[in-house]
């Protein structure tokens, strides 16, 4: 190696240990860094947005039992059939202007050839899982007691295991099932293996689902949710 | 009911919901280090404080200017900056970790010999990040996280020194030359895992007893009280 | 090195997970399906043939003291663009992938490979390192993902591969095998498999 390559290879490392050198590089990074998170945010936000609106509205549809798979159809539907009530916690309903930070949300799915004819009630549901929180619209007859459909938009639950609950199978299992028995809200238990075989399931068949093998926990998490969310509503169904 | 709650997540922390045996977060570091108890041991407490000082910091950080609206204080209150949640909580990650790495390498010579890589390699353990992730999923308070970050760093050190024990006997026993090392290793991690959920069905809160909601026979109607506590993990 | 030669170190004789130790946490967790260990293995390589590119490109001009902040940086910056335009383009794989995202960041085969590889070699070898090791990672993932979704759900990629009639004879799912111990042990065996057919031991 000749002199001079030595001297630029020595000077080379002397400038890697220069503190100097250390905080501009670093400033540096962070610029780059900072533009190119903030640009992409920034960029992709409105399409972001869109994909999970579209994504909820999505879901309000698949618990009232109407399922679209094309984003078209599902805007068209959601614009025809959904609107969202504001309700006070006592029950009655708030105009939208009106409502405060203790307002919940239902939303009223009409049916398709008679827009007088309510189909379902939507509201959101929310259960704790293994991982992560299990967000889902629970939809319900008029009365408020029976189940019409189940189903979760966000969550974090390991595919496989707890992540069987977005799936079509465990969901369809709660359609029909009741909520309330004798007037008075039980939920409904997610059976650890097939419900016949719970050993309650001959009084309280309606009120059992199949659970999911090897995700105790979220199972859990949504029998907990569907026993104490309906309570917020129970004011406004009973009027 | 405020402290049985603190105590519950520390004891669940530990045991039930143990970061390593029942999330299986923080492995790379923990196989490669449990090779003996001492070793463990100082790997184990140096876990314990990245996590208890990493995770509140994370916290006041998400809180104070991360979240959405957080930045009002200075104008800015339609900011959601959330998508930096991973950066920011990394690099507070390794900044605590370097410090680390400097006060054992001073106090503690032979420890610092002893961990060699994996002192730095705890920057990227899982379970460091997954316990701020864990943090922000779960709207722990500050207060909460403080205890969920201790719980969770000494059941990872926990796991580690059970597991650095159980190795060092083996030493004495005849495995299969394939399975030497590693391949025992995973073994043994498995069983403690099936040992460790034993725990799971240890149900330490009666949900029951906080804030029921007054029901009114007469006028079918529901009373709510004006603290309904609505986060799910309380 | 030739590429081929880099292949076959960091497929066989030098695979990520059964011989350095790394990547073992989310082999463990995202293993009970086949789908997702497939999508996680290709989102690993993608990933770290991306970071090695970029490291290797930059290397000469890292300072040494902040090396490792330095590639945290980068990995978790390329990590979140890539969370970002998924939740733009491709909404229901970022909903599976989402939960993952953290996993790869902290994943020690990204980091490992960026130390050990990328930081001493040009950008091409390194990314064909990375694709190796990549590879590597996702073979082991998908054999324990098989045996895991086979046993434990009787399906592959979500269809039903066990026929009703041997359930009806009796045959169940055995639960224990969705369970992350399983993993453990399955990892476990595999290694001493691998070992026993003669890969090489530890790291170059």
């Amino acid at each position: 190696m000749s002199q001079y390559t030595k001297l630029m290879i020595e000077k080379g490392d002397m400038l890697m240990s220069n503190n100097t050198y250390t905080i501009v590089f670093t400033l540096i990074m962070c610029t780059f860094i900072s533009f190119t998170l903030a640009g992409t945010s920034q960029l992709l936000q409105e399409k972001r947005v869109l994909n999970r609106e579209i994504d909820m509205q999505k879901n309000i549809l698949n618990a009232a039992g109407k399922t679209f798979t094309h984003s078209d159809e599902i805007q068209a539907a959601y614009k025809k059939l959904v609107s969202p009530i504001f309700i006070s916690k006592k029950g009655d309903i708030v105009p939208a202007e009106n409502k405060d930070n203790g307002a919940l949300e239902i939303f009223k799915v009409t049916n398709n050839d008679d827009s007088t004819k309510i189909d379902a009630y939507v509201y959101r549901v929310l259960g704790k899982g293994l991982w992560s929180k299990l967000h889902g619209f629970l939809a319900v007859n008029s009365t408020g007691q029976q189940v019409i459909g189940l189903a979760f938009f966000d969550h974090g639950e390991t595919p496989g295991l707890g992540a069987e609950i977005e799936k079509k199978w465990f969901c369809d299992n709660f359609v029909g099932k009741k909520l309330y028995k004798d007037n008075k809200l039980v939920g409904i238990t997610v059976a650890k293996g097939k419900a016949k075989n719970h050993p309650t399931y001959k009084s309280m068949s309606n009120h059992i689902v199949d659970g999911i093998s090897g995700a105790t926990i979220t199972s859990k998490g949504v029998e907990k949710m569907l026993s104490k969310d309906p309570l917020k509503y129970h004011n406004f169904f009973n009027k | 009911m405020f402290d049985l709650n603190l105590i519950s997540i520390f004891i669940s922390s530990i045991f039930i919901e143990n970061i390593l045996l029942a999330y299986f977060l923080g492995m790379c570091s923990f196989l490669a280090v449990s090779k003996r108890v001492d070793t463990a041991m100082g790997l184990g407490q140096a876990v314990v404080f990245v996590l208890v000082l990493t995770a509140p910091i994370n916290w006041i950080i998400n809180q104070y200017l991360l979240l959405p609206g957080a930045l009002a204080f200075i104008g800015l209150p339609n900011v959601d900056l959330q998508f930096l949640q991973f950066i920011t909580f990394i690099s507070v990650i390794a900044a605590v970790v370097q410090l680390v790495e400097m006060i054992i390498e001073k106090f503690s010579p032979s420890l610092y010999m002893s961990l060699g890589i994996f002192l730095p390699l705890i920057a990227v353990n899982c379970a460091i990040l997954g316990v701020s992730l864990f943090m922000v999923e779960r709207e722990y308070s500050l207060i909460e996280t403080v205890v969920y970050s201790a719980g969770s760093g000494i059941g990872w050190w926990l796991a580690i020194v059970a597991m650095a024990s159980i190795r060092e006997k083996i030493t004495y026993s005849n495995v299969p030359e394939g399975l030497e090392g590693l391949g025992i290793t995973m073994i043994t991690t498995g069983l403690m895992s099936i040992g460790f959920m034993c725990f799971a069905g240890i149900n330490l809160v009666n949900e029951e007893s906080d804030n029921p909601a007054l029901y009114d026979e007469e006028k079918n109607s529901i009373d709510f009280m004006e603290q309904n506590n609505d986060n799910i993990y309380s | 090195m030739s590429i081929s030669k880099i292949m076959k170190k960091s497929i066989w004789t030098s695979n990520p997970i059964a011989f350095q130790v790394l990547g073992v946490c989310s082999a463990l967790a995202v293993t009970v399906q086949l789908k997702s260990g497939l999508v996680m293995g290709l989102a690993l390589t993608f990933v770290v043939s991306g970071s090695n590119v970029i490291l290797s490109i930059m290397r000469h001009y890292i300072p040494h003291r902040i090396r490792i902040i330095v590639e945290l940086a980068v990995i978790s910056s390329f990590v979140s663009v890539l969370d970002l335009f998924l939740q733009a383009y491709f909404f229901d794989i970022s909903k599976t992938l989402s939960v993952f995202v953290g996993l790869i960041i902290t994943n020690c085969i990204v980091m490992g490979r960026a130390e050990a590889f990328a930081l001493a070699n040009d950008p091409v070898p390194s990314f064909w390192d990375g694709i190796g090791n990549g590879t590597g990672y996702a073979l082991v993932l998908i054999a324990i993902a098989s045996f895991r979704e086979i046993f434990g759900s009787g399906s592959l990629f979500e269809i039903q591969i066990i026929p009703e009639s041997f359930y009806d004879m009796g045959y169940s799912n055995n639960g224990l095998v969705l369970l992350p111990p399983s993993a453990f042990i399955l990892l476990g065996l595999i290694i001493w498999s691998l070992k026993t057919l003669g890969g090489a031991q530890g790291e170059e």
